[in-house]
């Protein structure tokens, strides 16, 4: 059963920009989702939406059952919520923090919230101001899951943090979530972590949904073809042991989704289904093909629309 | 309940540099003012000399030099800082209260967790406004003995002198600007052009109330003769009644005969039309009354604009 959904949900900033567009989507209750896309393709929007922080533009969206845009109280009783960046009070302790949940949402469980601290060796009586990254970013996440809300939507919470502390913020969220049944659904750029705490992918990019599908079935779904001519505007001669290749590419037969640079600047291609010659694809490499497939659908109905 | 209090402390925790800087301000100006008071009531010369020249003992002209002198150098500066220190209270309090939430991302966190705006609203406004009222009350108080000893001929309870710059106006106003700082914080989300725009707003908003409330009161003027008045009565004109009864002013006379002898005497009674200084609470209790709804209105409107705008 879905607990987050959208259909045909549009978000428009001013007169022409589309934050979010079409984007059709069910998130299955219990599930940990990660949301990636580059900066600016609509996934903050789409949180803010889905606790009522934004209003749509067009479409429908729902939160256990809720529409937040009329009905913000009740989709708000269905989240907790951790923004993006640090928005702690930088003049309260922790334990203040917990203290004004408490006042603030009725049924807020300050004893989980303190016990998740507590566990983490994150001091009360400390200032938010004098916490790091890492900790304040678990201060919002014990806050979040004090809520006892049956969704979590959690923004960017890896972006300012260590490797080290990524890790431990993912292990407290996928072991919480897990413990009560909860779903989450994080953004990120830092695909690698959530590729070890989530079982589902959304992308995002231009505004619109480009893959959803589980990690697993994700990585089963694509290859990666290498490497792959530069197109038509010019680049590095192909290889003549990749000829082969590329000519399974170009057969009809087989969805070439995305090209893409490689770490060496050599071009990749991701391709759907298994593809003679084509390798297993990293999920980063399944994520940059959707991406610039999306790039590219982008493009092409911008030029129409010109034309 | 607890939660209400618990709530109204962290409201006043956030503010709470602020909130004590300007009460040790205000505090330390009404410490300053009594010592002053006291100061110039060493040089109050007697009552003989607290009459018209002609029936002054010989000396009275010394000792009210010194007493002007002193009421000169402590009064003034110290009316002024009173006033400034209650005006800006209310501006530094009002315009970050929603303003730096916003500013800051705190209004994410909070407003993700608060199933109401409008609790969070109430909570974070009623108590800094509560704390507010009694530091400026404070100012007002030290004001009004700043007056009497200024004035001590009228009692400043029952006097025009000084209008809306003692008293509980003091409170009133602080309590308007600080309500157009935090709809002024609503509607920009940044501290700083919250500050500036609201102080503009709010010197528009106070001169602009102050003129209509001076015109209703002229309104509300009666003619007095010239030595009947009062020195806290609100001089409006000043006007020579005929035998007819008809009170007229300087122009009528500029085209025929003056109104005065060879001597310079008036031929006809000089008649001042003013308010009643008796007429002061009244005129005190409505511009209050005013201000408290002016700054309700504003806090409503700040509520619909917190309600409706987007963290950011």
């Amino acid at each position: 059963m879905a607990i987050l959904e959208t259909e045909q949900l549009g978000k428009r900033y001013g007169r022409a920009t589309w934050a979010l567009r079409n984007v059709d989507l069910a998130v299955a209750d219990g599930s940990i989702t990660a949301l990636v896309g580059p900066n600016g393709s609509g996934k903050s929007t789409l949180l803010k939406a889905w606790i009522g922080f934004e209003r749509p533009t067009e479409g429908r969206l729902r939160v256990g059952g809720v529409d937040p845009s009329r009905d913000r109280r009740g989709a708000i009783r269905q989240v907790g919520y951790v923004p993006q960046s640090p928005s702690l009070y930088r003049e309260l302790t922790v334990a203040e923090h917990v203290l004004l949940a408490g006042t603030l949402r009725p049924g807020f469980d300050a004893v989980l919230a303190e016990r998740r601290l507590g566990e983490l060796d994150i001091p009360l009586r400390a200032r938010a101001g004098e916490l790091s990254g890492g900790q304040q970013a678990q201060v919002g996440l014990a806050l979040a899951l004090g809520t006892r809300a049956p969704v979590l939507l959690l923004d960017e919470p890896l972006a300012s943090l260590d490797p080290l502390a990524r890790r431990e913020f993912l292990h407290v969220l996928v072991a919480s979530v897990r413990a009560v049944g909860a779903t989450a659904l994080l953004t990120s750029h830092v695909i690698t972590d959530i590729q070890q705490a989530c079982d589902r992918l959304l992308v995002l990019g231009g505004g619109r949904l480009l893959l959803d599908d589980s990690i697993a079935g994700a990585l089963a779904r694509h290859g990666i073809i290498e490497p792959v001519p530069a197109g038509p505007q010019g680049g590095s001669a192909p290889a003549p042991e990749a000829d082969a290749r590329w000519e399974a590419v170009q057969s009809p037969s087989i969805d070439l989704i995305g090209e893409f640079p490689g770490p060496d600047g050599e071009r990749l291609g991701l391709v759907r289904g298994a593809v003679p010659g084509a390798r297993p694809a990293t999920l980063e490499e399944v994520v940059l093909g959707h991406l610039v497939a999306g790039r590219r659908q982008l493009h092409a109905a911008a030029g129409e629309r010109a034309a | 309940m607890p939660r209400m209090i618990h709530a109204a402390r962290l409201s006043i925790r956030l503010v709470r540099f602020e909130l004590l800087a300007f009460a040790f301000l205000v505090a330390g100006l009404m410490v300053a003012s009594l010592a002053a008071i006291t100061w110039i009531e060493s040089f109050r010369p007697p009552t003989s000399c607290l009459t018209p020249i002609a029936e002054w003992d010989p000396g009275c002209g010394t000792l009210l030099n010194g007493w002007y002198g002193a009421q000169q150098a402590t009064v003034q500066p110290l009316t002024m800082l009173l006033i400034v220190v209650s005006f800006a209270a209310g501006l530094f309090l009002g315009a970050p209260l929603v303003a730096r939430e916003v500013e800051r991302g705190t209004s994410r966190l909070a407003w993700s967790l608060a199933l109401s705006r409008r609790r969070w609203y109430a909570a974070r406004v009623l108590p800094v406004l509560l704390a507010l009222l009694v530091v400026t009350y404070g100012a007002g108080v030290a004001l009004d003995q700043l007056t009497a000893i200024s004035v001590p001929q009228v009692d400043p309870d029952r006097s025009f002198i000084s209008f809306g710059l003692h008293g509980v106006l003091i409170t009133a106003r602080s309590a308007f600007i600080f309500s157009v700082g935090v709809l002024t914080g609503a509607v920009l989300g940044r501290v700083l052009p919250a500050v500036i725009v609201a102080a503009l707003i709010a010197a528009v908003g106070i001169a602009g109330g102050e003129g209509v409330h001076q015109r209703l009161l002229r309104g509300e003027a009666v003619p007095t003769a010239e030595t009947a008045g009062s020195p806290g009565d609100l001089f409006v004109d000043q006007k020579f009644k005929l035998p007819d009864g008809r009170m007229v002013d300087w122009q009528y006379f500029e085209s025929g005969v003056p109104p005065f002898d060879e001597d310079g005497n008036p031929l006809y009674p000089i008649v001042n039309i003013v308010v009643p200084a008796d007429r002061y609470p009244f005129a005190e209790a409505r511009e209050a009354l005013a201000l408290a709804a002016g700054s309700a209105a504003l806090l409503a409107m700040g509520l619909v604009v917190t309600q409706r705008r987007r963290p950011e």
